[in-house]
């Protein structure tokens, strides 16, 4: 009797340790903050490579002139197709919002939401004009829609190209490619190309 | 006499308040300070109406050496804009090689800068 009382304490006694062992062996959940020098590297795109990419893009534009304009009015941008080459499921958002924001931060490139591939950005555009059929709303409050057409447009492309090196491991580039048209015209007034590159091991996979 | 004083000493005091401290552009880290001489740090404007700055310099070490920098963008009150060119970026500058950085600023409100190099370790 006393015998199996203390198997069962036994018992008892080694699953709460591996338990225990368990949870704390367990990896932390840990809040990376912006700015951090050690923000982990993946084989995959993080938040990082878009800003990274980001940057460069709209740093070249700059530098090139392609977004000066003499009368001094602002350029107005419409996003046409980026495709997503990649072996990830990615939001090209993460790349082209950013761009965006520096544009318009930049004070010279705005970026209409009222006319897009796939319709409106913000269906709100759309909307707004029904306004004027309710009665619920008061007409002088109603603001008279007019809305800009674009003269500028970007488009492009992320590439992903998997190489292996040695048997251990692999080189993993990314390629944005993206170009600024002027829709005067049709012709490009500005190119990029921004590559990143990871060596990571071969077992490690970038989807 | 006593109102001389207190005008003298308003006078100090005004004259002081009007003297700022004059900020340093660059901030090198004592580790990188070591093996870098900077050679230029120049301003100029891009884009028609946005501050343009760049650094060049030379790594003496006869090792590669990993760095990080940032460019900080201030506007006439020096307090800092936020946007993708003042993140930190990090390269390695080959040994005994010469090196340059540039950035433009994020916004035309951008009138001063100050740029920061630190070695990584």
């Amino acid at each position: 009797m006393q015998k199996q009382s203390t198997i069962k304490f036994s018992k008892a006694a080694a699953l709460s340790l591996f338990m225990v062992l368990g949870v704390g062996c367990a990896p932390q959940t840990q809040l990376l903050r912006s700015g951090m020098n050690d923000m982990p590297v993946i084989a995959g795109l993080s938040n990082s490579d878009f800003k990274q990419a980001a940057s460069e893009a709209v740093q070249s534009m700059l530098r090139s002139g392609s977004v000066d304009r003499s009368d001094g009015k602002k350029n107005i941008l419409v996003i046409s197709s980026i495709l997503n080459d990649t072996m990830q499921r990615i939001d090209t958002d993460q790349l082209i919002k950013k761009i965006r924001i520096e544009l318009l931060q930049s004070g010279k490139v705005k970026t209409t939401t009222a006319i897009g591939l796939n319709g409106s950005e913000d269906v709100m555009n759309q909307k707004y004009s029904q306004l004027s059929l309710s009665k619920k709303i008061n007409k002088n409050t109603l603001v008279r829609q007019k809305l800009t057409a674009p003269n500028l447009s970007l488009s492009g492309k992320i590439i992903q190209r998997n190489n292996q090196l040695k048997s251990s491991s692999q080189l993993v580039e990314y390629y944005f490619q993206l170009t600024l048209t002027d829709l005067s015209d049709g012709l490009a007034i500005w190119e990029g190309e921004t590559a990143i590159r990871k060596v990571t091991s071969s077992n490690s996979v970038s989807w | 006499m006593t109102r001389y004083l207190l005008l003298l000493a308003m006078l100090f005091v005004l004259a002081s308040c009007k003297t700022m401290r004059p900020i340093s552009n660059l901030e090198i880290g004592p580790t990188a300070s070591r093996y870098l001489e900077i050679s230029s740090l120049h301003s100029g404007i891009a884009s028609s109406n946005l501050l343009r700055v760049g650094l060049s310099g030379f790594n003496t070490s006869i090792q590669n050496r990993e760095v990080r920098y940032r460019f900080a963008w201030l506007d006439n009150s020096h307090f800092e804009i936020p946007g993708l060119s003042s993140r930190w970026q990090y390269t390695t500058l080959q040994a005994k090689e010469s090196f340059s950085f540039e950035m433009i600023a994020p916004t035309p409100s951008a009138s001063h800068y100050k740029v920061y190099l630190f070695d990584v370790k």
